[in-house]
């Protein structure tokens, strides 16, 4: 759903010409905390490749999907302490800056290693930062309204 | 052997991660050969109903804009048509065919552009007489090359690709260069290989050169936006502003070329050779 969303609408809405945000990596923040950390990677890798086969982008989300999730738990963990380890969090139910954290720290992770991937090129250092605050910021501030959204509607 | 099985199994996670993420990034590297493959063949017919689909709602919208655009179309091809009527009504020699090549209309169903290597989707392949290494045009402007067909959909190679090279001059000068982009800009892409003694100026109009059989001659590209001139090279590196929008592109023209058998099969000769 995720990706059909993501890629029939918000793969359209190309703000200032070339940014789109990536509201699929909600995926990252909203798959159970207390999963199998080794399932939630092979999950993780096809979510991305899913979406490279409709963005025709060979295999940058797989790849970028799966270095999310794979410093998810480290994020969640410096997100909110000890909890993480006895799995006594919910991300729905915790405050705003937590949430704010674990997705910002999530979309820079993927971003970075997505625009390194689609640049493949150290030469485009400035680009690589500039594409991925600009789009990370963007995916942000979309992510976390349709984050409220989706916590509304669960209620 | 059991310390060897436990050492993976604890560390499982590791193993697993740069597995897949070696795969992914042969993926990404051999993006290429992939669409080379069977399995993209599918890939194409599967993502092409569904953006087929939000393509329909989305021309829905755009409707409008379409008639627009459509209009000036129109008016431009009457004007053309009544130049070259006055130009050849009385020239002695009538060109051996009415014409050397075929527009078929199409509409593009997919588009990337923010990547490296971008890629199109168009709602017609072979059933519609699309084939490979067909030029792909708008009415503004140049879009890119026909790379894979299946049935029912064809890729595009489009102008925002690191492999597209497409012959082009400037339009009152006649020198040719080579049409490449660097991967930063969507509207910009270089001009090459144009001599400095060219008389080149910002705002001079860039169309295809025609020394191929993919796009004929003359089909409007861009115009100059920045001209750089290298201190060792005899070339100018031209910055151009496209045309075309490539961030939002929908209905476009294939164009065939009526004499491409012949002209492969001269161009096989002579390699032969």
């Amino acid at each position: 759903m995720l990706i059909f969303v993501q890629v029939v609408v918000f793969n359209e809405i190309d703000f200032l010409g070339a940014y789109d945000p990536l509201i699929a990596i909600l995926f990252l923040l909203l798959y159970p905390v207390n999963s199998d950390q080794f399932s939630f990677l092979i999950v993780s890798f096809f979510f991305g490749l899913s979406l490279d086969l409709f963005l025709m982008s060979g295999g940058v989300q797989a790849c970028s999907f799966l270095v999310a999730a794979f410093t998810r738990p480290t994020i969640l963990r410096f997100t909110f302490g000890v909890s993480y380890d006895y799995h006594d969090i919910n991300i729905r139910e915790s405050s705003v800056p937590q949430q704010l954290n674990a997705l910002g720290l999530l979309v820079l992770c993927h971003h970075t290693i997505m625009y390194s991937l689609i640049a493949f090129s150290w030469s485009r250092f400035l680009w690589i930062i500039e594409r991925t605050l600009v789009n990370g910021i963007f995916t942000i501030v979309i992510c976390f309204m349709l984050f409220y959204l989706i916590k509304k509607n669960g209620k | 052997m059991q310390q060897i099985i436990n050492s993976i199994l604890r560390n499982k996670n590791v193993l697993v991660f740069l597995l897949l993420f070696s795969f992914g990034l042969l993926l990404t590297i051999s993006n290429d050969s992939y669409r080379k493959s069977r399995i993209f063949r599918l890939n194409q017919q599967i993502t092409g109903s569904i953006f087929e689909t939000s393509s329909h709602i989305k021309a829905y919208f755009h409707l409008q804009k379409t008639n627009r655009s459509l209009l000036n179309e129109n008016i431009l091809l009457k004007n053309q048509l009544a130049s070259f009527e006055e130009k050849h009504s009385e020239a002695i020699f009538k060109p051996k065919k009415d014409t050397l090549y075929l527009y078929r209309p199409s509409r593009v169903i997919s588009n990337s552009f923010s990547l490296r290597n971008n890629y199109l989707m168009l709602n017609s392949g072979e059933n519609q007489g699309i084939l490979p290494e067909m030029g792909v045009t708008s009415a503004k402007g140049i879009v890119g090359i026909v790379s894979y067909t299946s049935n029912g959909y064809a890729t595009v190679i489009s102008l925002l690709n690191s492999i597209t090279r497409v012959n082009a001059k400037l339009l009152h000068t006649q020198h040719f260069g080579s049409l490449e982009w660097d991967g930063l800009d969507p509207s910009i892409t270089k001009l090459i290989d144009i001599p400095k003694i060219a008389p080149v100026k910002e705002g001079d109009t860039i169309v295809t050169g025609g020394n191929s059989y993919i796009f004929p001659a003359g089909l409007p590209i861009g115009y100059i936006h920045k001209i750089h001139v290298p201190d060792i090279q005899n070339y100018y590196e031209i910055d151009v502003k496209l045309f075309n929008d490539m961030t939002n592109l929908s209905d476009v023209y294939v164009i065939e070329n009526l004499d491409r058998e012949e002209v492969i099969t001269l161009q096989k000769k002579n390699l032969d050779e």
